[in-house]
């Protein structure tokens, strides 16, 4: 993608992004709702076209004309109610090239692998949600795509399929296909990711393999847990006139002592231990999570708006399911 | 455009349609059940004979002129022989001095299905009781006991020769037992009304059969003289046809649009048009809804007409039917349903449920009405320069030039084929305005759009 805009009405939905997909890799988007990461992978899929900007894929210039090499899990996904699930699964597998005799047997193999082997002669509606979702995935996959686009592939999914899911996914992705699947929720991007790709706000903010971005973002916090509430004071008496120490404030019930750039850890650590009995202390390591508000918000943001920004990202979480279909005018971003 | 995978959307649109229980019943089962029904109940109808009804009739001759006479036309040879001359008369098709009236033919009806009456009659003359014999008809008797009353019969003092301060004559009045067969207490009236008429003809010194004679005229009806022979020609028919046409292309293009607008509303909200559009491309996928619900329309087309035309050959009526039509038909429907597909499916990726699409699709629908209201007077002047005009302007065109073809005047062949060419190059320019605002309809959730919004998007398209 080259310089890709895209607005509905006066709202930007996605500005300016720039972006490169090497083949072979397992890409994350990550951002809170509505920063535009769905409306970027439409512009990829060519459902929605961009108001000014380039963008390619698999060496064409549009997915119109590689369609069929493409397994795309949209957002908004959604079945034919009244189909039997095998037949749904063999016309989407035709609608995207696949045909033949082995179809049919693929379409069962897949259903077994996901354990709805015997949910083949079921009407679509008499699924579970996640039972659904993991027929759409056999969908995009059943063709076997070069390139998978996966938009929230967890949203709604229990913890012990979210697992399945998540297998299969890194399964395509050793299999040597290209993988871009965008979430919300930082933590799943952190498990499966080898690049990380931030949006916010239309904006593309980050874009790093994994670990350059661990290295970069070094460890600068301490997490010190008292054995009580006035053990964390005495622990926070003892650092916060410390000159390493940038600032102290209370995080899930946990004192974090942030460092400034290059200060040793040992020595805030051993102040800490010694000023109160603890029952826990940890380098903390930022997560994407801590890297996404840091970025968006500055070094120089103060706590509460930090707390502000993390709680919504849970918020979001919490909530995907419900965000679905709440648009608005326009187009989900 | 893959054509595999429009046929593919094609064939999934109409199977989801025309295979599924609400369809063939509605559409298929209900019809041919009442095309079964029908012939049976007639069946049915014409095999409930009368029962041989047999009792007593009381007339009360208040006029003492008519009495005998309708005793003699009641007693069952009478009846039987009545029923025989107008019979005849029926099956002759050509009277023989007696104009076969309503009440004639009902006669021959009955006379051909059931037995004739069995009734005694009394006289009571000017002065009897009617009082009395109408409590007879609350005797308890058995059915079939001759002692039975079955009815009274009262005829008006002035029935016959007019009182000297009224202009007109009087009547009579039939008194039956609430269960007596309306077939026979039919035949009493009518054969008291004609008894009354026929004394009134003598009376005035005038011969009944020569009256008869003299109004009776013998048609033999409107022929139609064609190279291939001289046939009679059915008016009633061929006022219908080109109504039924239009109606048969309204109900093809009205169902299957209907269906097109509701399977892409529920594609849409159930959210899986983008699933496939990762798949298709909006236009492949427009182009197969339309393709498969045209098979929808097709099916309904064939099978209505198909009923209609093995019923015009069993009545013997196939000189009625037209190769013109039969050819031109599926081209129209497939120009007006183009037309309105179009419209439907951009108003169908346009809303987010049925209850929206009403207001968007009022255009359509008045097209419709109005082309249906208006195939009545291109029916009678099908060569009015108003009736012309409206054969090339679309998106009424295809009813208007369908209608003129169907009827008694058909037009010139190149008004045809230019109407052909108008309406298929207004069919295209719907498709493409219907494509642009697809495009951008299947992805807006939210506030259903106006139809100023329709315009932006194809704009924006």
């Amino acid at each position: 993608m080259k310089g890709v805009r895209k607005t509905f009405g006066k709202k930007v939905a996605v500005e300016g992004i720039d972006l490169a997909v090497p083949e072979g890799e397992l890409v994350g988007f990550i951002g809170p709702n509505g920063a535009g990461k769905s409306t970027t992978i439409r512009m990829i899929m060519s459902i929605l076209f961009p108001d000014t900007g380039e963008l390619s894929v698999l060496g064409r210039k549009s997915a119109v004309e590689s369609k069929d090499r493409i397994g795309y899990l949209p957002e908004e996904r959604g079945v034919y109610k009244k189909m039997k699930v095998g037949a749904f699964l063999r016309y989407m597998g035709r609608l995207k090239g696949a045909s033949g005799a082995g179809l049919a047997k693929r379409v069962d193999e897949w259903l077994e692998r996901v354990e709805l082997g015997d949910v083949r002669n079921k009407k679509c509606e008499e699924l579970s949600k996640g039972m659904q979702q993991k027929v759409q995935f056999i969908g995009c996959v059943l063709h076997e795509p070069d390139l998978l686009i996966l938009d929230e592939p967890f949203s709604g999914l229990d913890p012990v399929n979210m697992r399945l899911l998540r297998d299969l996914i890194r399964e395509q992705h050793e299999a040597g296909r290209t993988v871009i699947f965008s979430t919300h929720v930082m933590v799943q991007a952190e498990q499966l990711c080898d690049h990380i790709v931030m949006i916010h706000n239309g904006r593309k903010v980050l874009d790093d393999p994994l670990g350059a971005i661990r290295t970069r973002h070094e460890a600068r916090a301490i997490r010190f847990e008292g054995i009580d509430g006035a053990a964390n004071g005495r622990a926070a008496e003892a650092v916060a006139a410390m000159p390493e120490v940038e600032s102290v404030t209370n995080v899930d019930g946990q004192l974090e002592a942030r460092l400034v750039a290059g200060a040793d850890p040992a020595r805030t650590i051993a102040a800490m231990t010694s000023a109160a009995p603890m029952a826990r202390v940890e380098l903390h390591r930022p997560t994407l999570e801590d890297i996404f508000i840091e970025i968006v918000q500055g070094s120089a943001a103060d706590d509460d708006e930090r707390a502000r920004l993390r709680a919504q990202l849970r918020a979001d979480g919490a909530g995907h399911s419900r965000a679905h279909g709440a648009a608005g005018e326009g187009v989900g971003a | 455009m893959n054509i595999l995978k429009v046929t593919d959307v094609a064939r999934r649109e109409f199977a989801s349609t025309a295979l599924t229980k609400g369809f063939i019943i509605g559409a298929l089962v209900v019809p041919a059940v009442f095309g079964c029904i029908m012939p049976l109940i007639g069946f049915l109808v014409n095999s409930a004979k009368p029962p041989a009804e047999v009792g007593r009739v009381a007339i009360v001759d208040r006029s003492g002129q008519v009495g005998e006479v309708l005793a003699e036309r009641l007693a069952p040879d009478a009846l039987a022989a009545a029923r025989e001359k107008a019979m005849g008369n029926l099956t002759s098709g050509a009277p023989d001095g007696s104009a076969p009236d309503t009440s004639d033919v009902a006669a021959a009806a009955s006379a051909m299905l059931g037995q004739v009456p069995q009734l005694t009659t009394e006289v009571l003359g000017p002065d009897g009781d009617i009082d009395g014999a109408k409590n007879a008809l609350l005797d308890v008797h058995a059915k079939g006991d001759p002692e039975r009353m079955l009815a009274v019969v009262e005829i008006d003092a002035d029935a016959v020769q007019r009182a000297p301060d009224k202009t007109s004559f009087g009547g009579y009045t039939v008194f039956t037992r609430p269960e007596v067969d309306v077939r026979t207490s039919g035949t009493i009236e009518d054969t008291t009304e004609r008894a009354i008429r026929d004394t009134r003809y003598t009376i005035a010194g005038i011969n009944a059969d020569e009256i008869r004679a003299l109004t009776s005229v013998r048609s033999g009806g409107v022929q139609e003289v064609t190279a291939a022979g001289t046939r009679e020609s059915n008016k009633a028919l061929k006022m219908i046809m080109p109504f039924a046409v239009i109606m048969l292309l309204f109900m093809g293009v009205m169902t299957s649009g209907q269906y097109l607008l509701t399977t892409m509303v529920e594609e849409k909200s159930s959210r899986v048009v983008e699933v496939l559009l990762s798949a298709l491309s909006p236009m492949e996928l427009m182009a197969g809804k339309i393709l498969g619900q045209l098979g929808v329309g097709l099916t309904l087309i064939v099978m209505y007409s198909g009923v209609g035309i093995v019923a015009l050959v069993y009545f013997g009526l196939s000189n009625e039917l037209k190769v013109t039509q039969l050819i031109y038909m599926p081209i129209f429907f497939l120009i007006a349903y183009t037309m309105i597909a179009s419209f439907m499916a951009a108003i169908g990726s346009a809303v987010n449920e049925l209850r929206e699409a009403q207001s968007l699709m009022a255009p359509a629908m008045i097209v419709l009405i109005l082309a249906l209201y208006l195939s009545f007077p291109v029916s009678l002047s099908p060569n009015a320069p108003w009736a012309v005009a409206m054969s090339f302007i679309p998106p009424v065109s295809p009813f208007a030039m369908l209608t003129r073809i169907a009827s008694s005047e058909p037009p010139p062949w190149w008004q045809i084929w230019a109407s052909i060419g108008v309406s298929s190059f207004a069919a295209w320019v719907m498709v493409w305005v219907a494509a642009k605002i697809f495009r951008v309809g299947l992805l807006m959730f939210g506030k259903p759009p106006n139809l100023g919004t329709l315009i932006k998007w194809v704009r924006m398209a």
